[in-house]
């Protein structure tokens, strides 16, 4: 920017920053449309067939900075909930119930819809699944000239009018989101980001600002880590790759091309922070005393041990935001009611409206099922599946032989572990790593079985042709709770008809994550040769990172997700192509082989796919349904922005 | 739908009517004009409010419409029989008692000086800070038009402000001894 162009663009400013129009446009606008028309109907018929085609039809129509067709406002939106969120602040926040809030007082550059999607294969999956622009104005395309340097440039304009609840309202601008992401590496008591892995291997700088703030807190400095000293380690160094161009622009440098990065965008991770948060701790009591709202709603300051209040954001405007909706008063979150069956009963007489993180136990379906406030929405998770741990040297390495994990593959009763989580409208078989939804999906299923009840026949002879003629032991290692025991009870009796035994060993579930991650590096690599996992995507659709480059890619670390230390270079180059796609075409193509070789490998058994059932008082509506919410896969639950309440 | 289209509007030009006038009032250099400009452009936005209110943002049609309508020579000649471009009632007004900007004016007479295409991309360059592409989309023109079109309109600006001896404004300031 030159000197001259600085001061044109000052000058310009400086003319007319206080001039307004006069008082009475809309009714100006209104006598000028209104003398138009009578001129219009006084000239001859073409000119009322103009009037015709400027007529819109009437149609329903979901999201985009307008209200729903039949919404009505007002009243109190009532959550029940058994611990409540984990953060507010949208750093460290990486939970459903942290997520589920957020939804309406933290915005980011670009968002999800929250629709009605009967199935995965409905445009409804696609619509929840794709991002659209949230604070952004427009979601950048190479088309539209908002991603260039071959995918790895990507500039935001971020909306006029979209404004902090502060006093007085103010323009949420770029530095906003250059504050978060430099929030993402401080040292504050659980002030770290939720998932830092997928923004450092992305955006260029991110990583060496994360270590510089490392070696600032903790290296031969050692800052105390006060609010003060967090801003001014912010303050005093940059990410290269994310800069304020101006106000309302946002420019994103990428090391290398990545197809979804808009989806790491879209995460709560990356919501605008206003400057007020640096007076403050990130993720402490001083900041939720304190929070902000850029969304329809603005949280009342948090007490411990009180309800959370959420009330309406007189500085929220619906014309800004085409995703979110401010139908109800107010919404508060009761907490500390933990018994899923009363959280049920209360819901059925009315006392609450929705569940805010707790599940509707298996037990409770069959009784809610047929009710209309009652659904069950698509999912596309590997919830849960078996990891084969490649390390263990027990029954002569069995685990780390193909045969023997193929004849596993094929002696599986799917049949017997949908019954587990309630039957087949709730638990879909999964015959490949890729559960349908995602992007690259192909329907694969290189272990079949009749009604997928396994078959002992093929599971015996891969067993044999590994050479284990009299079947074999081995070690089985879940999580202490009664579904993962019956899930368990199930595999164990599908794979006792082909001679192969289980003996397990359930951990309570702080010991079980670790146990599973840390095996190659705690010197007891032989604690177990099947574990019981289960895998929910932190987005959905384009979703390779967060499935499988996470559990297949070669890393055989501490608290590593890929729990069997599963290495394969040709997996490996393909998840890199996936990570590293320009498009989601391309992306779709490297996934697809990375299922197709995990599959063929056997490093894992899936076995099903949660669908997610939610329910609501009788009270709730919302667009496109006559009773009950939508599952809104992204935050986990439902969009408390897009919910009324009948007056009936 | 009518009524949601409506308050859809309304939302708009209650929100976006301040920046809108101040943008009309950069193409047109008067308060006049400017207010006019507004209204017809709005009339304009306002029949097809329905169809805009399906769009995620009404603001770049209404953006295109008024830079359109700026250029829009027969117009222009139109606003000239009714306001002699010396009509001094309809100024911006005068000089900034501060001092920090001695006539902040002075811009406006500037960019009027210029022929509207030009003065139009400078605006939605520097002051609307529209990348290259969305200023070429909205005059409905090519990226190079958009960057010759901006290189002369800040030659010839430089050289107007150069030549205005009682400006205290800007590095030509500095040209002049």
């Amino acid at each position: 920017m030159s000197e001259f162009e600085e001061w044109l663009r000052r000058s310009m400013d400086a003319a007319v920053a206080d001039q307004a129009p006069p008082n009475g446009l809309m009714r100006q606008v209104r006598r000028r449309h209104t003398q138009r028309g009578i001129r219009l109907a006084a000239s001859a018929g073409s000119a009322m067939l103009l009037l015709a085609a400027v007529v819109p039809l009437a149609r329903t129509w979901h999201g985009g900075g307008q209200q729903h067709a039949g919404a009505s406002g007002g009243g109190v939106l009532r959550i029940v909930a058994a611990s409540g969120p984990d953060h507010f602040d949208p750093v460290p926040a990486y939970y459903t119930a942290d997520y589920i809030l957020e939804r309406a007082y933290a915005r980011q550059l670009v968002t999800y819809r929250t629709v009605p999607d009967p199935s995965l294969t409905s445009a409804g999956w696609q619509h929840d699944t794709s991002v659209v622009p949230d604070l952004a104005s427009q979601v950048p395309t190479v088309r539209n000239g908002g991603i260039t340097s071959g995918g790895r440039v990507y500039t935001f304009h971020l909306r006029r009018g979209a404004d902090w609840n502060t006093i007085p309202a103010r323009q949420v601008t770029a530095s906003d989101f250059v504050r978060e992401f430099k929030a993402f590496c401080n040292d504050a008591p659980g002030g770290f980001v939720g998932n830092l892995n997928y923004y450092a291997d992305t955006i260029s700088g991110l990583a060496s600002y994360c270590r510089a703030e490392s070696i600032f807190f903790s290296g031969t400095h050692k800052h105390p880590v006060t609010a003060a000293n967090v801003v001014a380690f912010q303050n005093s160094h940059t990410i290269s790759g994310i800069v304020a161009v101006n106000p309302l622009t946002l420019r994103f440098r990428l090391i290398k091309p990545a197809s979804d990065f808009l989806n790491l965008l879209a995460l709560p991770f990356a919501s605008a922070r206003p400057v007020e948060y640096d007076r403050y701790l990130p993720n402490s009591a001083q900041l939720d005393r304190h929070l902000l709202s850029d969304g329809p709603y603005a949280v009342d300051p948090v007490v411990s041990n009180k309800p959370i209040v959420l009330r309406r954001n007189p500085a929220w405007r619906q014309s800004t935001d085409p995703v979110r909706h401010q139908y109800v008063r107010k919404i508060v979150v009761d907490i500390g009611l933990d018994d899923a069956a009363t959280q049920i009963s209360d819901l059925r007489q009315g006392r609450y409206d929705l569940m805010l993180d707790t599940d509707v136990p298996v037990n409770e379906l069959a009784g809610l099922a047929g009710s209309p406030e009652f659904h069950v929405w698509p999912n596309a998770n590997m919830m849960p599946y078996l990891v084969f741990n490649l390390r263990s040297p027990n029954a002569r390495h069995a685990a780390s032989q193909r045969d023997v994990r193929r004849a596993i593959e094929f002696g599986v009763d799917k049949a017997a572990i949908q019954r587990v989580f309630g039957g087949p409208s709730i638990a879909k078989v999964n015959t490949s790593v890729q559960p349908a939804g995602t992007l690259g999906h192909i329907a694969l299923d290189p272990y079949p079985s009749a009604g997928n009840r396994g078959n002992a026949t093929k599971c015996k002879a891969d067993l044999a042709a590994a050479g284990y003629h009299s079947g074999v032991t081995l070690k089985f290692l879940h999580a202490r709770d009664s579904l993962d025991q019956a899930v368990f009870d199930a595999v164990k009796a599908s794979l006792a008809r082909c001679g192969i035994r289980l003996r397990n060993d359930a951990l309570a579930s702080q010991q079980f994550y670790p146990t599973l991650g840390n095996e190659s590096q705690n010197g007891k690599p032989g604690a177990f040769d099947i574990g019981l996992v289960g895998w929910l995507p932190d987005w959905f659709g384009n979703d390779g990172r967060t499935t499988l480059a996470a559990l297949f890619k070669t890393q055989c670390t501490e608290n590593t997700t890929n729990y069997g230390c599963y290495s394969n270079p040709k997996v490996d180059q393909a998840i890199s192509a996936g990570e590293q796609a320009r498009t989601p075409a391309q992306a779709a193509r490297a996934w697809a082989s990375v299922a197709r070789q995990v599959m063929s490998d056997a490093a894992v058994v899936p076995l099903t796919d949660l669908q997610s059932p939610i329910l609501s008082s009788a009270r709730v509506r919302e667009a496109g349904l006559r009773a009950g919410v939508v599952f809104a896969p992204n935050l986990g639950g439902p969009d408390i922005t897009n919910l009324w309440l009948s007056k009936g | 739908m009518s009524r949601l289209a409506d308050e859809f509007f309304e939302d708009f030009v209650r929100s976006r009517s301040a920046h809108l006038y101040q943008l009309a009032l950069l193409l047109t250099g008067h308060q006049a004009d400017a207010q006019d400009l507004l209204q017809v452009v709005l009339e304009r936005a306002y029949r097809r409010r329905s169809a805009l209110s399906r769009d995620v943002d009404p603001e770049p049609y209404v953006r295109k419409a008024m830079v359109n309508a700026a250029i829009d020579r027969r117009r222009l000649l139109w606003r000239r029989r009714e306001h002699p471009l010396d009509d001094a009632e309809n100024r911006v007004e005068p000089s900034d008692p501060i001092g920090q900007v001695a006539d902040r004016d002075l811009v406006l007479r500037l960019l009027a000086l210029l022929p509207p295409r030009q003065r139009s991309v400078l605006v939605l360059r520097f002051w609307e800070d529209l990348p290259e592409a969305e200023v070429a989309k909205t005059l409905g023109c090519s990226l190079g038009t958009v960057k010759s079109h901006s290189s002369r309109g800040l030659a010839r600006l430089r050289e107007l402000a150069g030549s205005q001896p009682g400006s205290q404004l800007g590095p030509a300031r500095a040209e002049v001894p």
